[in-house]
């Protein structure tokens, strides 16, 4: 029972921190940022899978490219 | 600048020490004033939940540490008001880091000490958790934020509640001259901490007067 019980507190402890984690991340840093971060860590894990932070940077384009000027269609 | 992971992991670890020590502090009471009942399960429980509480309080340190934000060093974590970041305000965390290792130190592995003895060290963990408080809030960036002050509150008023339902009544009847100014004391001192808390940390500009240096004043 005193084991269970401890689990069960080691459970909740570690998801509180995780909750208080991610609150202040977004408190200090914004909701765009962390998920920003998050979308980071999982494309490093698996860098197959495509994803990236919506609020990057635009790829640099490459060497030699001419810009093109555009004008708003409205 | 943005902000380094470890600045969280520093604020969250030191919360969930806070509340695991408030956890141990109810159960401990718990434990005293009720031998009779799950005595094994109450002492299991409160020892398991200190040793937690340290892991965290641990990770607390070293992530403070390790953050590259306010320059802390292992002088600073270890030696009381050493720190140039909230001297005094972090100071008492130290403090109440060795109050806490007393309590601790004087359990584990074994009661060696005279009963006595071991019984009025082990309420230094009153102290401990008070003072563990005032440094939470005061050098915390999260005294302001909802979910951080109603969990205080939430621990605060279960260890009063608790300590004035069983600690103080405990011995009412037979000893009322030492239980009145017990009683006294604790709801003083939750008072005390309260009237504290909204004119010093929940007010703004609270960064500036608990003794931030001024060249961190704009980064965060």
């Amino acid at each position: 029972m005193v084991r269970r019980l401890t689990a069960g507190g080691i459970v909740a402890a570690g998801g509180l921190g995780v909750a208080l984690f991610a609150q202040t991340a977004v408190s200090s840093t914004g909701s765009s940022d962390v998920q920003g971060a998050i979308v980071s860590v999982i494309g490093a894990v698996f860098p197959g899978a495509g994803l990236r932070p919506a609020s990057s940077a635009p790829s640099p384009v490459p060497p030699g490219t001419v810009p093109v000027a555009t004008t708003h269609p409205s | 600048v943005t902000p380094n992971p470890l600045w969280f992991v520093d604020r969250s670890s030191g919360e969930v020490t806070l509340l695991l020590l408030s956890c141990v502090i109810v159960l401990g009471i718990l434990r005293s004033a009720l031998p009779t009942v799950y005595p094994r399960l109450a002492e299991g429980l409160h020892t398991n939940l200190a040793l937690l509480a340290i892991a965290f309080g641990v990770a607390h340190v070293f992530a403070a540490v390790l953050d590259p934000f306010a320059h802390l060093g292992a002088v600073d974590a270890l030696v009381p008001f050493a720190s140039r970041y909230r001297t005094a305000w972090l100071g008492l965390g130290v403090v109440s880091g060795y109050l806490i290792a007393i309590v601790v130190l004087t359990s584990w592995p074994a009661r060696r000490l005279p009963r006595i003895a071991w019984l009025w060290l082990h309420r230094t963990m009153y102290l401990g958790w008070l003072v563990a408080f005032v440094h939470a809030l005061a050098t915390g960036s999260d005294a302001t934020n909802r979910l951080f002050l109603l969990l205080d509150l939430l621990a605060v008023a279960g260890v009063l509640v608790v300590f004035l339902s069983y600690r103080v009544a405990e011995g009412w009847p037979t000893r009322p001259f030492l239980r009145v100014p017990l009683a006294a004391v604790a709801i003083a001192a939750v008072l005390g901490l309260a009237v504290w808390a909204v004119n010093g940390p929940l007010q703004p500009g609270w960064a500036r007067s608990s003794g931030t240096p001024p060249d961190l004043l704009r980064t965060r």
